[in-house]
């Protein structure tokens, strides 16, 4: 019985004008959108390759200096777009893309390509994924509101309830039926962009893509399947196709445009971020930190003369200038890092807003999911970020150490390096996170989604019986 | 015939679930995105305060010690004591006059920055990049949005079967019959219920713009600002008005009413400006940051190599100024000449940086005629003071200032001096300048005016159909 309905609903929306012309605009957008985001992400890395070639550039020939000074002028880590960008930019377009690795300070990322976007950026930014999240469960339900209200006002859905067909079988058909007519349109399309986005050419591939492109079809299938069947619940509710309609479109309206807004103001407003003056300040003061450490400083000497086994300060074999300097960074370490894990904290706490948020709201879990899964989320960012800090600790202590060694003769900052030395400083190479090494943290997103999708079948099982009950008791 | 009308609508719809729900809902999201609204400008404000008021603390500091040196012309003066090199200014753009309307732009770009010949102009707006880019990319929510976004989806779901269920229950053949004409009920309808709408906003709005956030007062920019944002907000009411009224006079059935006026909901306040900005910036994609950050550390790295040549050179070009035997370190007027030379080999960058961006927003600019919620939301924002253009103006005035000290304290860096008591007092703290009202105004004329000529040309063509014979109306 199940598989007759679907069947019958199958040839029912392959024949709607309204579903052709929906699925005609769902696959318009998509490729359309696919197009583009390939397009941008190529041109993105193209950017990132020409900047980092300049850079490696201007880095040789910076001309004849102390290394300290080198560390100030220092080099930039910029951040490689993933292929999967193409198919969902995540929060690429709103983070940082360089990093400036400069001597005694741990700068944020800068260069926000949403800085760029102008007045309508806020509003909505086209890519497949949004395509997906946003518009397609807005075009499912224009699809499907008519499921089981209009057999309703036709009269069928109580001839159907007097010839026995049970409410399982006519959910499932239903079910099955929007499945298969909306997987026509949307699996070959999701799966084209996947394909396409991941092969978007010179851009930085992912080891584990064939995992997270599989993570994004399950996600996507997973939520889509739960739109439909929740779409048709709703309609079983209502009493007519017009009720219908509108609970839908309300419901689309609520919980995937203004849910998700309203979680994030209330997320920045309950926890705020420090104000960029107060934070920049405790920056400094986490630079300046053996500076402003009286004993620490005081101790310098009598730490060098132990660890280089002399006596007297003078029979020291490297620059005590240079042994301060590296002293420094490494005092200040911990300083940083305690800053922005506060930093951190805050936003970690504003996400768990978004979380709870999520539970009315099953697209936020969606986004989550599919820009960790595409490499482009805040962890993903970090990561950047915690890679970029290691590489400029590298970068420093090897200048540092330079002035040491090879300033041992020369007085103060005297001491000068050229291109040999500029030359030893390897290029940022920045490794994207596997996915199996924070799944975990996807773990509650992927939860609920699951848990949305079988609450969503267990409702439309019972939202149909109640209709049937109750057209037949009229 | 009205009272009749406005009697129906008090029992059907204001007293009954549907209008409580939707006057409930506008007070309740109204008030909290006012609240928010009003909450963060306070927080910013309160932030922008300390922030110029530590740096301000710093200069009397700074000041104080330059009247001490002046007052003892002959007494030595420690050597780092009040260099013009150690002066740091405040830049700071305050809230905007009705900033608590519209986040816009505030939670992405700088709105503060200090003025010191230490940086030079290419980098004077850094480490600014803190916020949340998960909370970033969602959006926020305040009054300007509920605008764009969820009045025309309430006016949507309040009027589109104000006819077609009539005519659906067979009602409307009753009515006709009883009142001999249907097109003053189906008007009276729609003002009675938009009307409300926007009546129970417009107080929001009112009570939100007449109460100042945080220490703010309530001034006449305010005021004119928020009779702009009003105004805004109504011509784009009255387009939804329209056009509604046009999908009611012209389709027959509800749900077709209800999916054509959603579909062109989500067309106008996401699809259009979702495909518009993706068309544009692949057909005119912005300038690369990252392109114009290697050629002006390029340009920088080259400027510092040339510091000796540079000094040589200027004081070449003033010999009046003769350097005294200070002991303040070579370095201030390295770093001043290095950055002077950089600001000049960066300028051609920035300006076609900023050439570049200004020609691309020109093109995106006339996207916005597809689609009035682009309209809207730009008049919105730009009332408010969140929009870009607020935020670029602030910049440039900021480089501008900048490039003012730099050329002030110049001489007497290089020359090892101080400033004189009365060439510091001369120069003018910061202030930046807001576009009024009227200017604002005379820039949105044009999208504002096709908005009303949009609204008006459904209205007549509304009016036109509803003025037909009974039987069309009816059937």
């Amino acid at each position: 019985m199940i598989s007759a309905i679907a069947h019958k609903e199958l040839k029912i929306y392959l024949r709607s004008g309204v579903f052709l012309a929906v699925a005609a605009a769902l696959i318009g957008l998509i490729v359309m959108s696919v197009v583009l985001s390939v397009q941008r992400v190529t041109a993105f890395e193209h950017e990132r390759a020409s900047a980092v070639a300049a850079d490696r550039t201007i880095w040789d020939e910076q001309g004849v200096k102390n290394p300290h000074g080198a560390a100030h002028f220092a080099r930039y880590a910029f951040r490689p777009t993933p292929t999967l960008a193409a198919f969902d930019p995540g929060v690429s377009d709103y983070a940082g893309m360089a990093l400036w690795m400069e001597a005694h300070y741990q700068n944020p990322a800068v260069f926000r390509r949403a800085e760029e976007q102008g007045d309508t950026g806020w509003i909505a930014s086209l890519s497949p994924a949004w395509i997906l999240q946003t518009m397609t469960p807005l075009f499912i339900f224009l699809v499907l509101f008519g499921a089981i209200a209009g057999e309703r006002e036709s009269g069928t859905l109580r001839q159907n309830a007097a010839l026995g067909v049970s409410p399982r079988a006519l959910a499932g058909g239903k079910l099955g039926g929007a499945a298969l007519s909306l997987g026509v349109v949307i699996a070959p399309v999701l799966a084209g962009a996947l394909f396409v986005a991941a092969g978007a050419g010179g851009t930085v591939t992912l080891e584990d893509n064939a995992l997270r492109i599989a993570g994004l079809t399950l996600t996507y299938g997973v939520f889509l399947l739960a739109v439909g069947a929740i779409a048709i619940g709703i309609s079983a509710l209502c009493r007519d196709r017009r009720s219908a309609l509108i609970a839908l479109v309300s419901i689309w309206a609520v919980s995937f445009v203004f849910t998700p807004r309203l979680a994030g103001d209330i997320a920045a407003s309950t926890h705020p971020e420090p104000d960029a003056g107060a934070f920049t300040a405790a920056l400094q003061k986490a630079a300046r930190g053996l500076g402003a450490d009286a004993e620490a400083m005081a101790a310098l000497p009598s730490e060098a003369m132990a660890e280089y086994g002399v006596e007297r300060m003078e029979d020291l074999p490297i620059n005590f200038l240079g042994y301060r300097l590296q002293k420094a960074e490494e005092y200040a370490y911990d300083l940083f890092a305690e800053v922005y894990a506060r930093l951190g904290a805050v936003h970690d706490a504003q996400e768990r807003i978004l979380s709870a948020a999520s539970v009315i709201s099953p697209v936020i879990a969606v986004e989550r999911l599919s820009s960790g899964l595409a490499g482009v989320d805040r962890l993903h960012q970090q990561a950047f970020i915690d890679n970029a800090e290691a590489h400029r600790r590298v970068i420093v202590e090897q200048l540092n150490r330079d002035f040491m060694i090879h300033g041992a003769d020369a007085s103060g900052a005297a001491y000068t390096a050229d291109e040999n030395l500029w030359r030893q400083i390897e290029d940022f190479d920045h490794e994207a996170l596997p996915f199996r090494a924070v799944a975990g943290s996807y773990l509650s997103s992927a939860l609920l989604l699951l848990a949305y999708l079988l609450g969503s079948i267990v409702f439309v099982r019972w939202a149909v019986a109640r209709a049937q009950k109750r057209v037949i008791q009229s | 015939m009205k009272s009749i009308t406005f009697f129906l609508e008090r029992r059907t719809f204001l007293f009954a679930a549907p209008g409580i729900a939707l006057v409930a809902s506008l007070f309740i999201l109204g008030g909290y995105a006012a609240y928010s609204g009003k909450s963060q400008v306070a927080r910013i404000t309160q932030a922008q305060v300390d922030y110029a008021q530590t740096r301000n603390d710093a200069l009397d500091a700074w000041r104080d010690e330059l009247v001490e040196i002046e007052s003892a012309p002959g007494a030595s003066a420690p050597a780092y004591a009040a260099r013009p090199m150690s002066i740091r200014k405040p830049a700071v753009a305050p809230a905007a006059p009705l900033g608590d309307f519209a986040i816009g732009a505030s939670d992405l770009l700088p709105a503060q920055t200090e003025l010191s010949a230490w940086v030079n102009p290419a980098d004077l707006f850094s480490e600014y990049e803190f916020a949340n880019p998960t909370l970033l990319s969602i959006g926020r929510f305040d009054l300007s949005m509920m605008v764009v976004l969820l009045l025309p989806l309430l006016m949507i779901a309040a009027s589109f079967d104000i006819w077609s269920a009539e005519r659906e229950s067979t009602r409307a053949r009753l009515i006709a019959a009883q009142a001999g004409a249907v097109k003053p009920l189906i008007w009276s309808r729609l003002i009675f219920r938009n009307g409300l709408i926007w009546g129970v906003f417009t107080l929001v709005a009112l009570a939100a713009g007449l109460a100042a956030p945080g220490a703010q007062e309530l001034s006449s920019t305010r005021l004119a600002n928020l009779a702009g944002w009003i105004g805004a907000a109504w011509i784009y009411g009255a387009f939804w008005f329209a056009l509604i009224a046009f999908a009611v006079a012209y389709f027959r059935r509800s749900e077709i009413i209800a999916a054509t006026l959603f579909a062109l909901w989500a067309s106008f306040a996401f699809l259009t400006p979702a495909i518009g900005g993706a068309v544009s910036e692949a057909l005119y994609p912005p300038p690369s940051r990252l392109a114009a950050l290697s050629e002006m550390r390029d340009a920088k790295s080259e400027a510092g190599k040339a510091t000796a040549e540079l000094t040589k050179g200027f004081l070449a070009d003033h010999p009046e100024m003769t350097v005294s035997d200070d002991d303040v370190p070579f370095y201030y007027a390295s770093t001043w000449l290095a950055n002077r030379e950089a600001a000049t080999r960066t300028a051609p960058i920035l300006r076609a940086f900023e050439e570049s961006r200004q020609q691309r927003q020109e093109t995106i600019n006339l996207l916005q005629y597809l689609s009035p919620a682009v309209i809207a939301n730009r008049a919105l924002l730009s009332f408010a003071g969140g929009d870009v253009d607020r935020y670029r103006a602030y910049q440039a005035e900021a480089r501008a200032a900048l490039a003012d000290l730099s050329e002030r304290i110049g001489p007497a860096v290089v020359a090892k001096q101080r400033l004189s008591l009365a060439a510091y007092d001369a120069m003018a703290p910061f202030a930046f300048t807001e576009t009024t009202a009227g200017d604002k105004a005379r820039d949105l004329a044009a999208p504002v005016a096709f908005l009303l000529a949009l609204a008006l040309a459904l209205g007549w063509g509304a009016r036109r159909r509803l003025g037909a014979p009974l039987e069309k109306i009816l059937l």
